[in-house]
């Protein structure tokens, strides 16, 4: 990609803390953040260990009229939203109105909402459902609320894929910067704590079905049984880069590259070689070399196939270097949160590499595999270029790549 | 069914199904639209749609968002 | 330099029939595959009519597996990709180069639906009985298996993605693959959408707000685009996919080209999640940019597919649009919806829509807008009321409009228009 493209604000949900302010802190010090869930009680299914979003008061973030019409997804994207804007002191207003859009990936969408007016639907008579169903359930409601409620007419898109549409959101993003847009909003939140949500989750058989927190989810061990499902996520201000520094706004990273592939639902041996392209592909649009590489943020999906799939691409693509290149996966602090995942990944790293710092993998102190994985204390690093990597359970594979803003020379 | 509906229960039920504070009072004196007070179209439609299921409204009955929440008591209590 | 984006296959499943020749036979006849509804009981429900796919999926060429694996809207899809992708004939594409965009607003809603009834006991447990749960029903939680699906048919391995922008999804998944194509991300993408939202959830959310026709007396003539008596849409479903192709790579494996995709926008109008203002501005930007990276002057539109829903406040919006937009031309240009034939597909009908256009580019023939037997007189344009029409079309436009202030635009213009 063409250096247009730089973060200048971040807002976070995430079990681990609410606002960067939080969230960073938490991850540094691998905080553990997962719990037993409680959204609904008693529990009646086998996953029982998440990442639940603490302290959210819906009413600091959402007007009244928003909340009624709404799902908890969507109250996380609008809080999230709002605090990027105030991270990046952007005012909406003081961008020309079409040039300023919002993308967001999602995976279950507005479920909880759904559910409830499904189950009017079916218990009392079709005349009971209400007239927020129509906009509140599916996966479009977080980018129409966003732009309802900022003003923001320009290009706007919804991407569903799970973790990795987390990072085709954010290259979509840099694509329209690319094509006339001054600034984007883009980012994803979920909230997949209902009961039928679940239901739904259970059959990918990936969830983690272990009762205590702290080895839930523990990828790359030899433990690993899954992965810990989680709610939040994160939308990042993302500017033209000439505009950015117009206004004198702090670039925290550029995005520099992307790349993505397809390899099939929970086809894990492939995705290997289709993670591995994918980072090359991001890489090579970066204009760098994989020895620039400084830090890798893991999809960590817990599965051992999956694991070991994530490894081979690690060394596929560092090849002997593989051992030496850090490589972490903050997550299992707070649990997967599917297309939020990714776009809490992107925050950890542009805060990673804003502090010189790699936040550590929380609960995780063995690696089975031949890996500088960093466990234990937060390692302070001279980090310039950050490579993200995510998979769907869909089947998709994607790679960001970031940099420190003097670091970026510029890409093909 | 009840249809007897105090000024306050309504602005309980506006309240409720739209997220717009409205108070028993401003239901018995104010002249102020659904659309002044801030209550968009949807959110209308659903304050209608509880009235007919749970409080004997008409079903013929329609409401506009440019008619105020007192209109729509009378209505319901056949006071029109 | 920009690379220039192709259609080289198309593949069609919509109410009316199977495939892209019942399709247009249909299209161009003006005949409605509006019907009362059957898929489900309706009694009960306000709108009872929709536009329904008389499918059969073995008859189709499904298997056993894909059937039980696959959601309604995805057994569309595949279907739809298989025969636009055996069109383009693409014997040897580097599967890395191949991608997969596909759009659809209600996904899985249909399997998530029946479900939810069994596990639930038909809304009698909020804690559901996950152990009564059918075996794929975690694939149909996100409409990420749709594109998961036409890849697998297809053989795609490079970018695949699912668009989800409400109504103009289907729109928005052409938009965004023919960008994956110019931007070097991808030589091959095969992009659609795909909808089986006729599910009483679905019928009842729009029943709620009131969106739907109520003509269930009269269901052939329900859907009444831009009609003065028109009062809401009528629910469809159906798939549509197109081989988006790098003009090159076509060329040099000498292709027939059936038509190029060189613009594309999206705006959103920042107003309400499902109200429109009356004056089509954000629509009409939407429009204005795509005309203008296609390099084609309004006076240059030779015909427009509008979104046409058929809802009071959409038709008029959309004329106003259209004036905003062409200037004098939105005044002689023919105009039409074929929602008045095949109802409202949601994120289905934008690839549907363009699957038309793609046709009437070829045959020179402009489908029209059923039952327009009184115009409204707000929507004072041609909108081609009835009888098709034969056009010499070199460029065509293509909008849309979706919950959530999505408004899109495509251009598509003729393989041989310099």
């Amino acid at each position: 990609m063409s250096p247009a493209a730089v973060v200048t604000g971040l807002g976070v949900v995430a079990p681990g803390g609410l606002g960067v302010e939080r969230f960073w802190p938490s991850i540094r010090d691998g905080h553990r953040a997962l719990g037993t869930l409680s959204r609904f009680e008693p529990n009646p299914y086998p996953v029982v260990v998440g990442g639940e979003v603490r302290g959210f008061e819906q009413e600091e973030w959402v007007d009244g009229r928003i909340a009624v019409q709404t799902d908890r997804f969507t109250h996380f994207a609008l809080a999230a939203a709002t605090m990027a804007l105030r991270e990046a002191a952007l005012v909406p207003a003081e961008v020309p109105s079409f040039e300023f859009g919002v993308i967001t990936a999602g995976y279950s969408g507005g479920v909880e909402f759904g559910q409830r007016e499904i189950e009017r639907l079916w218990h009392s008579g079709p005349e009971h459902v209400g007239p927020y169903q129509s906009i509140a359930w599916f996966y479009a409601a977080c980018t129409g609320q966003i732009s309802i409620g900022n003003g923001l007419r320009g290009p706007s898109g919804v991407l569903v894929a799970d973790e990795a549409g987390g990072l085709d959101a954010v290259a979509g993003a840099c694509s329209e910067l690319r094509r006339g847009a001054t600034a984007m909003l883009v980012g994803g939140t979920e909230a997949p704590f209902c009961p039928y949500a679940i239901c739904c989750q259970l059959g990918n058989g990936l969830l983690s079905t272990g009762t205590d927190p702290a080895t839930a989810y523990l990828p790359f061990t030899s433990r690993a049984a899954g992965f810990a499902p989680g709610e939040g996520g994160a939308m990042l201000v993302v500017e033209d880069a000439d505009a950015a520094r117009d206004r004198g706004a702090r670039a925290r990273a550029v995005v520099a590259g992307y790349g993505a592939t397809f390899t099939g639902p929970q086809r894990f041996e492939r995705s290997a070689e289709g993670l591995a392209r994918a980072a090359r592909c991001a890489l090579a649009e970066a204009g760098l070399d994989v020895s620039e590489v400084d830090v890798v943020f893991l999809d960590a999906l817990g599965d051992p196939l999956a694991d070991r799939a994530e490894f081979e691409a690690l060394r596929s693509l560092f090849g002997p270097a593989a051992d030496r290149v850090p490589v972490t996966a903050p997550k299992t602090g707070y649990g997967r949160c599917y297309a939020g995942a990714a776009a809490l990944d992107v925050a950890a790293a542009v805060l990673a590499l804003d502090h010189g710092v790699i936040p550590p993998t929380p609960g995780v102190d063995e690696c089975r595999f031949d890996l500088d994985l960093v466990t234990g204390p937060a390692r302070e690093a001279d980090l310039r270029t950050a490579l993200v990597l995510s998979r769907g359970l869909y089947g998709g594979n994607s790679a960001l790549v970031l940099q420190r803003p003097e670091a970026n020379r510029g890409g093909s | 069914m009840d249809t007897t509906l105090s000024p306050t229960d309504l602005a309980a039920l506006i309240n409720r199904c739209t997220g717009v504070a409205v108070t028993g009072d401003q239901v018995c004196f104010s002249q102020q639209s659904f659309d002044e007070l801030g209550v968009d179209s949807l959110g209308l439609m659903g304050v209608v749609a509880e009235l007919q299921r749970n409080h004997g409204m008409s079903r013929e009955v329609d409401v506009a968002p440019d008619q105020s929440p007192r209109e729509l008591l009378s209505l319901l209590t056949g006071r029109a | 330099m920009t690379r220039r984006v192709a259609v080289t296959g198309l593949g069609v499943v919509a109410p009316g029939g199977l495939g892209v020749k019942a399709f247009w036979e249909l299209m161009t006849s003006g005949r409605t595959a509006t019907r009362p509804i059957t898929l489900f009981p309706a009694r009960g429900f306000r709108s009872r009519i929709a536009a329904e796919c008389d499918f059969d999926p073995e008859a189709a060429g499904l298997v056993a597996a894909e059937v039980d694996r696959m959601d309604r809207y995805v057994q569309f899809a595949v279907v739809a990709a298989r025969e636009a992708w055996a069109q383009a004939e693409i014997d040897a594409a580097d599967p890395w180069r191949v991608g997969v965009s596909m759009g659809s607003a209600v996904g899985g809603t249909t399997l998530l639906e029946h479900d939810y009834v069994t596990t639930s006991g038909s809304g009698e447990r909020w804690l559901v009985d996950a152990g009564l749960a059918s075996r794929f029903l975690h694939r149909a939680l996100s409409p990420a298996g749709l594109a998961a699906e036409v890849a697998d048919a297809v053989g795609a391995r490079g970018p695949v993605r699912t668009v989800s922008t409400g109504c103009t999804a289907g729109l928005d998944a052409v938009g965004h693959g023919a960008r994956l194509i110019e931007e070097g991300r991808a030589d091959v993408v095969v992009a659609g959408g795909a909808e089986s939202p006729i599910s009483p959830i679905t019928v009842a959310c729009f029943d709620a707000i009131r969106a739907t026709s109520v003509r269930n007396d009269d269901a052939g003539r329900a859907a009444r685009p831009f009609d003065r008596d028109r009062d809401g849409f009528v629910l469809g479903e159906g798939a549509a996919v197109l081989v988006l192709e790098d003009r090159e790579h076509a060329r040099r494996r000498g292709a027939l080209v059936l038509a190029e995709v060189p613009g594309f926008a999206t705006r959103s109008n920042a107003h309400h999640m499902t109200g429109l203002t009356t004056e089509g501005v954000e629509m009409a930007e939407a429009a204005r940019l795509a005309l203008h990276q296609a390099g084609v002057a309004p006076a240059d539109v030779d015909y427009v597919n509008a979104h046409g829903s058929g809802t009071r406040q959409n038709d008029r919006h959309e004329t106003a649009a259209f004036k905003r937009v062409l200037g004098q031309r939105a005044h002689t240009v023919p105009i039409s919806s074929i929602k008045s034939m095949i109802g409202h597909s949601l994120g289905a009908i934008g690839a549907i829509e363009l699957a038309a256009c793609v046709l009437a580019l070829t045959h020179g023939v402009v489908p029209p807008t059923a039952n327009l037997d009184t115009p409204d007189p707000e929507c004072d344009l041609d909108y081609v009321p009835h009888t098709a029409r034969e056009c010499d079309l070199r460029a065509v436009l293509s909008v849309g409009s979706g919950f959530g202030g999505f408004q899109s635009a495509v251009v598509l213009t003729h393989p041989e228009r310099s």
